[in-house]
């Protein structure tokens, strides 16, 4: 009866401790979000929340805080960074575990892994003495002439950033599919690309995107490597290789100078707080696509 | 119906010898059981007819399978067109992610067969006995359903290509008792039309279903022959010892 009594006891506390875990990591989130709220307030309170989301106006000095320019330039630089990244990361993912024999995927994972933690600030220092002067070469063929520190910049360097990134994340995914769900289609005489087609894909599409997805977060929210070739102008970009102020830019080349301008202060942290809502907003979006895929 | 011999077979997995040199001869047009114990290489055997064992690359393949006297392994062999003819249920069915009718179709639409219409699915879903319970909802996906159910959906699906040979890989092992009589008494519908070939570990099976046995025995083919006499009159002491329940 003791031994039963101490082995529920022990079941109690486990769950307990996860329990506790659990909440401890929402109270963090929550309390990051109720700080970023608390010391974005006194901006919301004196402006209107349209004003400084649309309003492109960002001269502190004269108490303008618009933010669209940063927030224009973020989504700029990630969109651009999803729309060179995602499909080479896919279809490069789709080739290691589809068409590549097990030595070749074992060898490539290593390096793969490694290039998706290398720290930002080196792939910062490559961009700007090799994806810098290519930019500036291609605006000219383009008949501008521009220095190539550019939105165009910030969106390929963090396409290479985030490559090994999906790339590992969805190669993980397509391969966590079970063997019978190839086999099935191949033992109906289907060729290997309509296998992937029609099973690898629609099995793994929930993983595949939550990899684009994670991508996205992490080139949204991309400081210093983007910082270094984006070239830092708080104006709307009209064009790729116009140059643009990206959220978290602002945040980094701002937060302790400055701080004597009133209001300051609650304006960066107002811009963190759209940083984290617009992640949000594609994590959800994302979700909603999920789920509207998982009914059909 | 093409006649399946195999010659000098021999299945390697790194330093594992599956298969050693396994001859025989696969009757036309009746059921054939291969029996024997866990890992005896029952599976791998019935894969090497379709050449599923492609798909694992450790597996090194010797010898011959002929089928209508050419080799499947030869050079000039098309596997495509193979495993359009030999077809394969797998242990644990796994419907494709697509309804009902789709995974029926989907065979002959990309062998590009001229019949992919709804008469052709309800004929093969008939052939499965699975007809009467889908006909209502073919168009919800086919993960919906039981796994009895989906275990005939994958008969249906393999019967659409129109194979002349089904492999079937201890087919009822994970369904129902009211699951596997339907199964049964679809196999033994459909032997007059095809050569059907069983892996079975249930002897009850073998004893129920089969025309033909084989006995397989830690990658031998140890005995084969008739059911009556192979199970009456059984030659080897290893497949005494089997039928008497001393190996299992």
């Amino acid at each position: 009866m003791s031994v039963l009594l101490f082995r529920r006891f022990k079941d109690q506390i486990v769950t307990m401790s996860l329990r506790g875990i659990l909440v401890g990591v929402l109270i963090l989130s929550a309390g990051l979000l109720g700080i970023l709220l608390l010391k974005s307030a006194p901006m919301i309170s004196d402006f209107p929340l349209s004003k400084l989301i649309f309003s492109a106006a960002w001269n502190p000095w004269k108490g303008q805080f618009g933010l669209s320019a940063f927030i224009v330039a973020s989504l700029g630089v990630a969109i651009i960074a999803l729309i060179f990244a995602s499909p080479v990361s896919l279809l490069a993912a789709l080739y290691l575990s589809e068409c590549a024999n097990r030595r070749l995927r074992n060898a490539l994972r290593l390096p793969i892994d490694i290039l998706a933690g290398v720290p930002s600030v080196v792939f910062g220092l490559v961009g700007v003495i090799v994806i810098i002067p290519s930019v500036s070469i291609l605006s000219r063929l383009c008949g501008r002439d521009t220095t190539g520190y550019s939105i165009l910049s910030g969106g390929i360097l963090l396409a290479i950033m985030i490559m090994p990134y999906i790339l590992s994340l969805s190669l993980e995914v397509l391969l966590s599919l079970p063997a019978e769900a190839r086999e099935a289609a191949i033992a109906l005489g289907a060729t290997r690309w309509e296998t992937v087609r029609h099973v690898v894909l629609k099995r793994s599409v929930v993983g595949l995107v939550a990899a684009v997805v994670l991508g996205f977060a992490r080139a949204f929210g991309e400081t210093i490597a983007v910082m270094m070739v984006v070239g830092n102008v708080a104006k709307i970009p009209h064009s790729a290789f116009d140059p643009a102020y990206p959220l978290p830019a602002l945040i980094a080349n701002n937060f302790g100078e400055l701080m004597s301008i009133p209001r300051f202060d609650s304006a960066l942290f107002l811009a963190a707080l759209v940083l984290m809502i617009i992640v949000g907003i594609f994590s959800l979006a994302a979700q909603a696509v999920l789920h509207h895929i998982g009914r059909i | 119906m093409p006649h399946i011999a195999i010659r000098n077979l021999n299945v390697q997995c790194g330093d594992h010898q599956i298969l050693k040199d396994v001859n025989c001869d696969i009757p036309d047009g009746c059921i054939v059981a291969i029996v024997g114990p866990s890992g005896c290489g029952k599976t791998t055997l019935l894969k090497s007819l379709n050449r599923l064992l492609d798909l694992n690359e450790d597996a090194k393949i010797q010898g011959q399978v002929l089928l209508d006297g050419s080799d499947i392994y030869g050079e000039s062999s098309d596997v495509l067109s193979l495993r359009k003819k030999v077809g394969f249920m797998a242990q644990r069915p796994y419907p494709l992610p697509m309804s009902i009718q789709d995974n029926v179709s989907f065979g002959p639409k990309i062998h590009g067969l001229p019949d992919t219409s709804h008469g052709m699915v309800e004929r093969y879903l008939r052939l499965a006995g699975l007809w009467e319970e889908v006909k209502d909802r073919l168009d919800s996906p086919a993960a919906k359903l039981s796994i009895g159910q989906q275990q005939r959906l994958a008969l249906a699906r393999t019967l659409a290509v129109e194979p002349e040979v089904i492999l079937a890989d201890e087919p009822t092992s994970a369904l129902d008792p009211i699951s596997v009589k339907i199964v049964e008494h679809q196999f033994r519908l459909l032997k007059s039309q095809y050569t059907i070939v069983l892996v079975t570990h249930i002897l009850r099976q073998a004893r129920r279903l089969a025309d033909h046995v084989i006995f397989m025995y830690s990658g031998e083919l140890v005995e084969q022959g008739p059911a009556e006499s192979f199970f009456a009159a059984p030659k080897d002491e290893r497949t005494r010892a089997y039928l008497s329940g001393e190996i299992s």
